[in-house]
């Protein structure tokens, strides 16, 4: 009887245990009741694939968040809309505007990663006029010197970022170019016009101007493992509302596991990615993908050489290192993390 | 009317003045009392604004007869000023966001900046330094004044500006006579006319750039520019020369004109208010389609200027390229009503007559 009494014990002593380890993170986990609304602004690219996929699939639902999702040309609009409240969370790149707002003080932080640059393979390369190229005078960054340089987005913008880490390979600045802001769409029939010289190029454009033979690869791979785009959270979000967030970001990391390997292009992934972005199918199975780190790791690193090369560009209205680690909140993602027992 | 009642009048209107200055002092201190400020605010600004037209109306006429013209001019020069004060107290009592709608002195500040710092990167500033063009021309001639303009993006949108007007307006003003004088162009050219005039000019925008063989020199820019002018002065001159009183080409023919006579001292003074009234526009919408292509389609220029620092977020930096627009806006438009005056002196006699009775 003794015995049987001791055994009961150990039982409930170890059941007792096994929910002290791991049932906590289970029951943060649960889903809000009644369902919390989230708005979200985003810039559609296929970075922020990971919302579009919890959106999709009902991951947000099942953890009680309603998210209201609203497409947004520009990251600058959704940082003014971030700091007015009327939106909560950004999928924004980071780039000049995102830290001259920090620096001039405004609540809004990062919360979880975009996607990062793969390590190799990246899609967006740097593409020299073929011509030029076969005659040998364009042959490596070094040659690009004072000539015509097409990068979509502008002064400050990601793309221009992509730009300055090309030319660094041939000790070349953006300033030693002439640097034209130009539409990815309309970058092709300029190669073809010969009114560029070079280009960084992202897919699907890359490969138009490839297989029309206009242009050849100079530069690939030009930031592997790099974070250029984030979640961005307003202040009044996350620090008045961190039980949403913290399921909001929970959602994005169970939506990346959802697409490693594989799975990347199954068919519910596919249909989300197409209903938040404007793309074709074909294009998505024959971009090379960037990576969703099913960890949702956010570097800080990578966001200290975007700062620095905005800055170094003087597209900073501040002349000092700025730190991201002041405005990266990374509680988030250990929270989800934990959550997801990884 | 007798002294009397002028006087009653005169008294009628000073205690509407001070009743309605009552109201507005009093209205304004509730609310502030209140602290209803915040969620009223735009009702506020627009009860505030009917209160002053209240008070003006009712000052005017105790104002004396040789002192009407500088009352007017303050009520012109003092409602912008009240606009701009009024901004700075909402941005200062939290109403309004200084990082969005940074109050006019921090604009003012801005605007300051960009006149006077040359960006280190680009070597460019707003107006540049004009003040060296003597010396560079006298060291390195045109390519000197050149690089010197390159300097500017107030220089660089001026520029597009008047080369576009001038090329458009020339060939427009010719069709527009051609087509005012000529049942058979006008009937050839009208239809076609309308729907290309309806187009948006910055639509047209890439197939310019397909035309030119630098797609991104000043080529399309200037061309699209043209093509907006182009159609407002061909619609306005045709509208101008068409509408002449006959009465007027009668005279004409009675006193032996005919042919260039005619045209010369009959048909082009007789259109010329309207033909002015197309430049007006032409020169207002070639600004709005530059500023417009500038912002998304070049490196230098006031547009392209504002919009960079939009992208870049310096909202101040931005506001002040805006308050350039407004400025070159208003400066363009009175160049126009200044050669309008020199071209029609007539106009200017007629209006002083008016005015007079």
């Amino acid at each position: 009887m003794n015995y049987n009494r001791l055994r009961i014990t150990a039982l409930v002593l170890s059941l007792l245990l096994f929910m002290v380890t791991f049932l906590p993170a289970q029951q943060y986990a649960e889903p809000l009741s009644p369902p919390e609304r989230v708005v979200v602004g985003y810039v559609p690219i296929m970075k922020f694939a990971t919302m579009y996929v919890a959106n999709s699939r009902g991951i947000f639902e099942k953890y009680g968040l309603d998210v209201e999702v609203q497409s947004v040309r520009s990251g600058t609009e959704i940082i003014a809309f971030l700091t007015q409240g009327r939106v909560d969370v950004g999928g924004i790149a980071i780039v000049a505007s995102t830290w001259n707002a920090w620096a001039r003080g405004m609540d809004i932080s990062v919360i979880a990663p975009g996607a990062l640059e793969p390590m190799e393979g990246s899609p967006t390369k740097m593409v020299v006029r073929t011509d030029l190229y076969d005659s040998g005078q364009i042959r490596s960054v070094a040659d690009l010197r004072g000539r015509r340089v097409a990068m979509a987005g502008g002064p400050g913008s990601g793309g221009e970022y992509l730009a300055a880490k090309a030319l660094e390979r041939g000790n070349l600045s953006i300033r030693d170019v002439q640097a034209l802001n130009i539409g990815n769409p309309d970058i092709p029939a300029a190669f073809a016009a010969r009114s560029l010289d070079a280009a960084i190029l992202g897919s699907p454009f890359a490969e138009q101007v490839l297989s029309a033979g206009t242009a050849v690869v100079l530069e690939e791979d030009l930031t592997p493992g790099v974070m250029t785009v984030a979640f961005v959270g307003s202040g009044n979000f996350v620090n008045q509302r961190p039980e949403v967030a913290r399921r909001f970001v929970l959602a994005l990391m169970e939506a990346a596991q959802l697409m490693q390997g594989d799975e990347y292009l199954s068919d519910a992934n596919l249909r989300a990615y197409l209903r938040h972005i404007n793309t074709t199918e074909d294009a998505l199975r024959t971009g090379a993908p960037v990576i969703y780190d099913p960890d949702q790791e956010i570097s800080l690193d990578g966001l200290r050489d975007v700062e620095q090369v905005h800055r170094r560009n003087g597209r900073t209205e501040y002349s000092q290192p700025f730190d991201p680690a002041q405005v990266t909140d990374l509680s988030f993602v250990r929270w989800a993390r934990s959550a997801m027992g990884r | 009317m007798s002294r009397t009642q002028n006087e009653d009048r005169h008294t009628a209107h000073k205690a509407r003045l001070f009743r309605s200055l009552l109201v507005f002092a009093g209205l304004n201190l509730v609310v502030t009392l209140l602290g209803l400020w915040p969620a009223l605010w735009w009702a506020m600004a627009l009860g505030n604004f009917v209160l002053l037209v209240i008070m003006a109306e009712a000052a005017a006429p105790l104002v004396p007869g040789t002192r009407t013209h500088l009352y007017e001019q303050t009520l012109a020069v003092g409602f912008p000023v009240l606009l701009l004060l009024g901004w700075e107290l909402l941005v200062a009592g939290g109403i309004l966001s200084p990082d969005w709608f940074p109050p006019p002195t921090r604009i003012a500040r801005a605007l300051w900046e960009l006149s006077t710092e040359q960006n280190p990167f680009t070597d460019t500033s707003l107006f540049g330094r004009p003040w060296l063009l003597p010396e560079r021309v006298a060291a390195d001639g045109a390519a000197g004044a050149a690089a010197l303009a390159a300097e500017s993006h107030l220089f660089a949108t001026l520029m597009r500006v008047f080369l576009g007007f001038l090329i458009g307006t020339i060939p427009g003003l010719v069709l527009g006579v051609a087509m005012g004088l000529s049942r058979t162009i006008r009937t050839m050219i009208d239809a076609t006319l309308s729907a290309f005039y309806v187009l948006p000019k910055i639509a047209i925008f890439p197939i310019m750039m397909l035309v030119f063989p630098n797609p991104f020199g000043e080529g399309p820019k200037i061309a699209v520019v043209a093509i907006s002018a182009f159609f407002l002065v061909t619609i306005n001159t045709m509208v101008g020369v068409r509408d002449i009183e006959p009465v007027l080409l009668e005279a004409g023919r009675n006193y032996g004109a005919r042919g260039l006579r005619m045209f010369r001292h009959v048909v082009l003074p007789a259109a010329l208010p309207v033909i002015f009234g197309g430049l007006r526009l032409a020169l207002g919408t070639a600004l709005i389609v530059i500023i417009a292509i500038e912002f998304v389609r070049s490196q230098t220029g006031v547009g392209f200027l504002t919009f960079y620092y939009w992208e870049i977020l310096a909202p101040e930096k931005m506001y002040a390229g805006l308050v350039v627009v407004m400025m070159l806006g208003v400066g363009l438009t009175a160049g126009l009503t200044a050669l309008e005056r020199l071209v029609m002196p007539w106009r200017r006699d007629v209006k002083q007559k008016k005015g007079k009775r």
